[in-house]
Formats: structure tokens, C-alpha cells, sequence
């Protein structure tokens, strides 16, 4: 045999031998998620994106759980009583709950881990920015101090993770006190403890056998958390078993593989509304309030139902008729309404005005509602030109008047309190208060709702506040879809997390028996 | 030593280049550092801690020092410095830039070497309906086909990574897991690496054997028909002792100065073909940075890519003369 044709047939055999599928491993003990990012950080002080939770919350535990399918149900965590007096929430903590190191768990983790929350001021301190004081009573009963009684405490602690206060002393003396640390070291009392962290590509963690908690039969011993940017790629890999589950899948592949043999679907709410249209209030014609009335009337709310494909629901305001002490019942219907529309309009003198609106770019959704309005206002002679941009140049767009007109989704990361909601949205100064909607009287209801300690009495403010907000057509809400998540047949336990978005609970998925 | 200066002089210009591009994007790293709740008292505080607050010239001044001695400065995104990180990501690029070019010069030269040998032949036709096609698929969506056909489809390759999940790669030594699966002695390890290398790298040389194959063969065929071919047929020189001996020698400059030009092309594939085949390196690592405009890996990247050309560059230039004696004596 010539020599060339030597070379040739080597290449072809190991060609060939390299398409030969290697056999799957027999590997049911290890759980592959396919998360939408790599965390910046893993540091429970500071995570504050979906993938970095994804890590965070299941090697770290809270003091107090909610019921996903009840989120106004709070469920002990490593704390099991709780109770407010005034301004002073007293916590009694679960004894022999051991750290992933092996170290105990008490009341001095509690009181390091808050304050070193508030010093450092990122993440979800938001959430309970209004303790003043954390005091260890003994190794099992903690008294927190709140600057005005707040009704919320308890609910929003079950967002904020618990660490090591021997970790964070050890650290303390460090640069950058321990900060760089924690972004890549973790040690919790969580379901799951941290094992490595491949960058770029995956975090691995294995299960915790001496976890308070109760895993399910079936649950997995490891979990490796892959990242991966591209939807596509989420959608093919889940499909073709690469992933065993996958977040912020693209809805139609979401819907196209949740029907598809092999897989079943989890349908559950924890959208407040998606897309949302905020109307600039300090830059014409969308100053005008009747002419704000007038788009909010035109809008096209039938068109939204469809594209989620009867999926979703349009809002009657904020808040959504899920989530605990919700107005949304007794509000009247928002609908499509030209003749209305055209009668405010009339009355805004604003016939035939145009404006801008930016539309934050990589959502398709955002585009669509974006080409709803425009047709919508042409309904009534108004014209939008519609501009997409990267987010970031979106939103700094309205803030800075250039535009009359963003999109957003809305969610909340508290199961309990709608007033951290309205901070970032309806607030002077909130992140999200990007078309600068103010009333003194709006922000002092809303410093007000969490004093108040009678339920009914709260309920009424919050339907006073939400009602404010509607009335003052500042956001057109095109539509509430419930969030879509294909599980496969031989995985089953996962939820939607109404306080949060699309998010996992490594600790409750278990093999199908 | 003048082309070395050059190339110093290009590289601090990219830096100047960058550095205050990337300052001009309205975008404010510190508030996505600090997450959007964050205050604005933190807000100011994570902008002081990076230095962001001070005039930009200042900021520019420093960041040449550090660059310098060699300090790229740190990311905002993983909270390490970019050194670090580049550390971590650049052995999965090198290897798979590397393994491509490999296959790229084996593939495109054998394609050449067999279409200009009968030109207007079936294989000559083939070969040149083939890389019209190839040059006409854009990377994104080749490397997609390739992932439906060969992942979704067939079972028959991985979809993305350079390792598969669930297993333990080599321990890293020099962060090439071909080369570590070696130290390690693990073949299955080796295997496993390979074939995680087959789409990502097929991608990226698939679309630059088109342009790379048909221009070898131009040269090729040109040298064929010239007059001292004919006059070594004439003298009964075999078909293989033409090629190799006279023909290949006189086209491979202008095959140098393709291949220069491809290598170009791949370092600009690889952040498309990374991002496609969730690939960890400099690619992926570039991508994610200018998402959240963390400006000190997307500087270190433009310069550490237009390094790698000036490079290549500066090697072709001493290749030359070595392959070719007529710019040999012309230089000298």
C-alpha cells in the first residue's frame, strides 16, 4: 500500500471512529441545569442576578421559607418562631443546624451576616435596609430593630442568605474585607454545598447529607450548573438531553417542547406584567395626562393575549390577583376602547402629535408590543417611532428625556411586600422610575403601608396606592403570560417561584420513580 | 528591530483607541455593578473603589502604567483581574485557533493540490462548487447547522463546551486539555477533548477553506501554465516531481499571504464560534464583557488580538525571504 493511501485511511478511521456515539454514562445521581449566564459573583451579599441565585440559594438557607403556591404563607427556615412587637421582630433559631464546614449555626451568624448585608448595600439589602439593630439574646434567639415597624420583616428575610459569621471575621481584616473572598468561596448550611467552579463553563455542587431539611426520593447527589448564553442552544440541549433542565428557555421552544413527547410542562405565575409601556412624564406629549388616557384606551390588549397565545391575561393595575393582599379583584378591567380614546384625545388638544419610544433591544416581545402601540396610536392619528437600543442606553434614553417612552417586564423579588415594587417603579429616584412619575401623596401612602399592622386597614392603602398608579395612566401594562417551563418525563419537583423569576430549587427536583 | 517598532507603536494606538471608545458608551459600570436597587451613596462608593470617578485622563495615565508592567487591570464582572481570567480563557482559544489552522493548511492545501492538478476536471469542479457555497454561509448559522445535524439529529457529537459535563476533565497543568489528557495519561480524556473540538473547529475552517482553497489553486494553476513547466515536462519530469518540486515552491508565497490574511479572519471567527459552542474562552469571555461594558477586559482583548497580528505578521516577514530567494536578494 502506497503511503498516501496509508495516511488516508488512518484519517478515515479515526474520522469515523470520532462520530461513534460514546455510550451514556448510567449517571441518574447528577442533575445538569443549563443557566442563561455565569454568576459575577456568588457572594449571597451581593448576588443579584437570576443565575447568581441559582448558586446562592441552594447552598445557603434563609431564617424564613414561603409556600411557592402561596407566597403569603411563610414557612419556618432556620428560624422556626418568629414574632413582631413594635419596631422589634424576635426570632427563635433551629438548634443543631451545622454549617457546610462543619461549624455550628447561631445567633451570631444571623447578626454578622445582616449587618455585613447593610454595610456592603448591594444585592437584596433593599429588601430590609430599614434594620437598625441586630442583637443576639442567646446562641438561639435573635431580635432584630427596625427604624418603624414593618410588617414585611419576616417575609423579606426569606430572601436574604444566611453565611458564616467565623468566615466573615476571618476576612474581615482582608483588602477588601473578605469581599473578593466570598465572590468564589461559599460556605452555607444550605441543601447543597459548593464543590468547584470551572469559569466559563459550569459550577458544581453535591448534595449535603446532614441538611435540616428532607430531600425528596430520587433527589440528586450532584448538580452542576452549565453555562449557557445562547437560548437556542438552552432549547436544543434540553431537548436533546444534554440538559436535564433549563431556565429562560424562548417561550415558542418553550411551548413546542413542553408539548412534545418525553416532556410536560410547569405553567405557574410570577410575572407581575410583561412587557410594560412607561409613558415619560416630564417630556411632551406624553406630560399630558389625558393624552396618556388616550394611549392606555387605544391600546391593542387583545393582540398581546394572542401573541402569548391565550397564555396571559391583561392587568387591571400593579399588582397581580396572586400575590398576598392584591387589589386586583375589585379593580375594573383595562380594554381596548378607540371611542374613549378618541374623547381624551379631543380633550388633550394633542391631535396628531408623535413621539419617541426606546425599546431595549434582544427581547422579541419588547419589539412586538413596541409595533402593537405604534399600530394602536395610528388607531387614534398619533404617531411612535420606535428605537431600539441596548438596554442600558434605553433606559438612559427616557431618564434623560430624549425619549417619551420605554419598555420593561415587571416582577418582584418579595413574596410579601408590594412597596419595594413601587420604590423601584413609581418612586422618586427608583431605578425603574424611568418616565419620573411623582406624588408626595403616593409616596407618603406608600412609607405608610408597611406601619400598619391591621390587615384590612394595610389592604385598603395598598388599593388606595394601586389605584393612584392607574388613574394616573403612567404605564400601559400590555399583558400578564404566565411563565412556561418544559420539564422532561424522568425529572419531576420543579416550581415556579412566584418571588422571583425563572428559578430553581435544587433541593425539591428529583427523579421520576 | 524598524518593524518591531511599528508594531509597538500600532498596539499603543489600539490601546489610546479603545480605552477612550469605550468610555464614550453611555453606561455606567458601577451601577450594574451595585445592581439595580442599589443607592446611590453605593453606587458612589463601588465608582470610587474602581477608580472610575477620577478625570479620564488620569484614568488612561494609569491604565498605561499598569500596562507596562503588565497589568491589565481588573474586571468588574468576575471581580479577579484580567490577567487571571485571561489565564483561564486563553489556553481553550489558543487550542482550538491552533487545532483549526492546523486543519485549515492540511485541507486547504490538499484541496488546492488536487483541483489545480486537472484543472476543469470533476474534482477541480467540485472543489470550486463547494467553497462558492462556503463562502456564501455565514459562521452563525453554519455552526448552527452543524450543531442540529451532528448533535440534535444524529447523537453523534456534543453540542457545546470543550468537555462533557458530566465527566472530570484532566487535572489542569497547562489549561490545553489535549495536552493534559496526554500528562495525565487519560486517552479516554484525550478522545473526549477531540471531539468536543470537531464543530467548533469544522466552523471556523469550513468557511475560510473557501476563500483560502480557491486562491491556493489560482496560484497553483497560474504556475502550471507557465513556460518553465512545459519545459519540464518536455525534459520528462514526472506529474508528482513538477508539483512538488517546481510548483509548490514558486506558489507558496502567494499561499503565505493568504494563509497570513485567514489567520487574521479566525482570530475575528473566534468570538462568533465561541459564543456559539458556549467555548470558555477569550471569545466567550469578550462577549459577555461588552454586554455589561466592563471596559478593562475588552481593552485588554484588542490589544492582546492585535498583538496576535502584528505577530503573525512579523513571522511572515521572516518566512518570506527563508521560502522565497527572490526576496532574499532583494533584501539584501
Amino acid at each position: 500500500m502506497k503511503r498516501r493511501n496509508i495516511l488516508a485511511a488512518a484519517i478515515a478511521l479515526s474520522a469515523a471512529a470520532a462520530f461513534l456515539p460514546v455510550q451514556a454514562k448510567a449517571d441518574s445521581g447528577t442533575l445538569v441545569y443549563a443557566d442563561a449566564g455565569e454568576p459575577s459573583t456568588i457572594d449571597p451579599a451581593k448576588a443579584n442576578i437570576n443565575w447568581e441565585f441559582t448558586v446562592t440559594r441552594n447552598i445557603y438557607d434563609r431564617l424564613i421559607n414561603y409556600d411557592l403556591a402561596n407566597p403569603g404563607k411563610l414557612l419556618p427556615g432556620l428560624a422556626t418562631e418568629w414574632t413582631q412587637d413594635g419596631t422589634v421582630w424576635t426570632l427563635k433559631l433551629r438548634d443543631g443546624v451545622k454549617f457546610h464546614d462543619g461549624s455550628p449555626f447561631t445567633a451570631e451568624d444571623v447578626k454578622a451576616t445582616l449587618e455585613r448585608l447593610l454595610r456592603i448595600g448591594q444585592g437584596q439589602s433593599y429588601l430590609v435596609d430599614d434594620i437598625t439593630k441586630v442583637t443576639v439574646v442567646d446562641p438561639t434567639t435573635v431580635k432584630i430593630e427596625t427604624k418603624l415597624p414593618n410588617v414585611y420583616l419576616a417575609g423579606n428575610l426569606s430572601r436574604i442568605e444566611m453565611m458564616s459569621h467565623a468566615d466573615i471575621e476571618k476576612h474581615a481584616g482582608d483588602a477588601d474585607k473578605g469581599d473578593a473572598y466570598f465572590g468564589e468561596h461559599a460556605n452555607g448550611t444550605g441543601p447543597y454545598s459548593f464543590v468547584s467552579w470551572t469559569r466559563g463553563s459550569q459550577i458544581e455542587l453535591k448534595r449535603n447529607p446532614a441538611w435540616w431539611g428532607e430531600f425528596p426520593k430520587g433527589a440528586f447527589d450532584r448538580v452542576i450548573d452549565r453555562f449557557v448564553t445562547d437560548g437556542a442552544n438552552r432549547s436544543r440541549g434540553l431537548e436533546g438531553g444534554e440538559y436535564d433542565l433549563a431556565n429562560f428557555v424562548p417561550r415558542d421552544d418553550a411551548l413546542r417542547i413542553g408539548q412534545s413527547s418525553g416532556f410536560h410542562m410547569v405553567e405557574g405565575n410570577n410575572l407581575w406584567a410583561w412587557p410594560v409601556i412607561y409613558l415619560n412624564m416630564e417630556t411632551k406629549p406624553t406630560s399630558n395626562a389625558d393624552f396618556r388616557e388616550a394611549l392606555v384606551k387605544a391600546f391593542d390588549y387583545q393582540a398581546m393575549i394572542q401573541y402569548y397565545t391565550g397564555r396571559a391575561e391583561t392587568p387591571r393595575g400593579p399588582i397581580p390577583a396572586w400575590f398576598p393582599g392584591s387589589p386586583e379583584k375589585d379593580e375594573a378591567a383595562i380594554t381596548t376602547d378607540l371611542a374613549a380614546a378618541k374623547a381624551a384625545l379631543a380633550k388633550s388638544g394633542l391631535e396628531g402629535a408623535s413621539f419617541k419610544c426606546s425599546v431595549p433591544a434582544g427581547f422579541p416581545e419588547f419589539r412586538f408590543v413596541g409595533t402593537v402601540l405604534q399600530s394602536s396610536a395610528a388607531q387614534i392619528g398619533v404617531k411612535v417611532e420606535i428605537e431600539e437600543q441596548p438596554f442600558v442606553q434605553a433606559i438612559t434614553s427616557i431618564k434623560t428625556d430624549k425619549s417619551s417612552c420605554f419598555i420593561l417586564g415587571n416582577a418582584n423579588l418579595s413574596p410579601v411586600d408590594a412597596t419595594k415594587f413601587f420604590a423601584a417603579h413609581y418612586l422618586k429616584g427608583g431605578f425603574f422610575n424611568s418616565g419620573k412619575y411623582y406624588d408626595p401623596a403616593f409616596e407618603a401612602l406608600v412609607a405608610k403601608i408597611p406601619t400598619v399592622s391591621d390587615d384590612a386597614e394595610r389592604q385598603a392603602l395598598i388599593k388606595q396606592a394601586a389605584q393612584m398608579i392607574v388613574d394616573s395612566h403612567y404605564i400601559i401594562w400590555a399583558s400578564r403570560p404566565s411563565t412556561v417551563v418544559p420539564e422532561p418525563d424522568r425529572i419531576q419537583g420543579y416550581k415556579i417561584d412566584p418571588a422571583e423569576y425563572i428559578n430553581v430549587r435544587f433541593w425539591e427536583i428529583h427523579s421520576a420513580q | 528591530m524598524k518593524r518591531l517598532a511599528w508594531g509597538v507603536l500600532v498596539l499603543l494606538l489600539v490601546a489610546v483607541l479603545t480605552f477612550f471608545l469605550s468610555r464614550v458608551v453611555p453606561a455606567d459600570p458601577a451601577a450594574f455593578l451595585a445592581g439595580q436597587n442599589a443607592s446611590e451613596e453605593t453606587v458612589a462608593r463601588i465608582r470610587a473603589e474602581y477608580g472610575l470617578d477620577r478625570p479620564l485622563m488620569v484614568q488612561f495615565a494609569d491604565y498605561l502604567g499598569g500596562l507596562v508592567r503588565g497589568d491589565f487591570g481588573e474586571s468588574i464582572r468576575t471581580h479577579r483581574s484580567v490577567g487571571q481570567d485571561l489565564a483561564d480563557f486563553l489556553p481553550a482559544t489558543i487550542e482550538l485557533l491552533l487545532v483549526s489552522f492546523v486543519l485549515y493548511l492540511v485541507l486547504s492545501f490538499y484541496l488546492a493540490v488536487a483541483a489545480a492538478r486537472r484543472a476543469g476536471g470533476w474534482v477541480d469542479s467540485t472543489v470550486r462548487l463547494g467553497t462558492m457555497l462556503g463562502t456564501g454561509i455565514p459562521v452563525f448559522w453554519l455552526g448552527m447547522a452543524l450543531q442540529f445535524v451532528f448533535f440534535y439529529k444524529l447523537h453523534w457529537l456534543p453540542l457545546s463546551g470543550r468537555f462533557p459535563i458530566r465527566d472530570l476533565p484532566p487535572p489542569t497543568m497547562t489549561g490545553f486539555l489535549l495536552i493534559d489528557s496526554v500528562i495525565a495519561g487519560d486517552p479516554v480524556a484525550l478522545w473526549h477533548a477531540l471531539r468536543s473540538l470537531i464543530l467548533p473547529a469544522l466552523t471556523i475552517v469550513l468557511n475560510l477553506l473557501a476563500v483560502g482553497t480557491r486562491l491556493s489553486r489560482a496560484a497553483l494553476i497560474e504556475e502550471f501554465d507557465k513556460l518553465y513547466i512545459r519545459t519540464a515536462r518536455g525534459k520528462g519530469l514526472g506529474p508528482r516531481a513538477i508539483l512538488y518540486k517546481h510548483v509548490l515552491r514558486n506558489a507558496l508565497s502567494p499561499i503565505l499571504t493568504v494563509t497570513t490574511m485567514q489567520f487574521g479572519y479566525m482570530i475575528s471567527w473566534v468570538i462568533l464560534v465561541e459564543v456559539i459552542f458556549d467555548w470558555p474562552g477569550i471569545g466567550l469571555y469578550a462577549y459577555q464583557s461588552f454586554q455589561v461594558f466592563d471596559y478593562a477586559p475588552v481593552i485588554a482583548l484588542a490589544i492582546i488580538s492585535t498583538a496576535g497580528f502584528v505577530l503573525i505578521n512579523l513571522a511572515m516577514d521572516i518566512l518570506y525571504p527563508l521560502i522565497d530567494p527572490r526576496v532574499r536578494s532583494l533584501a539584501s
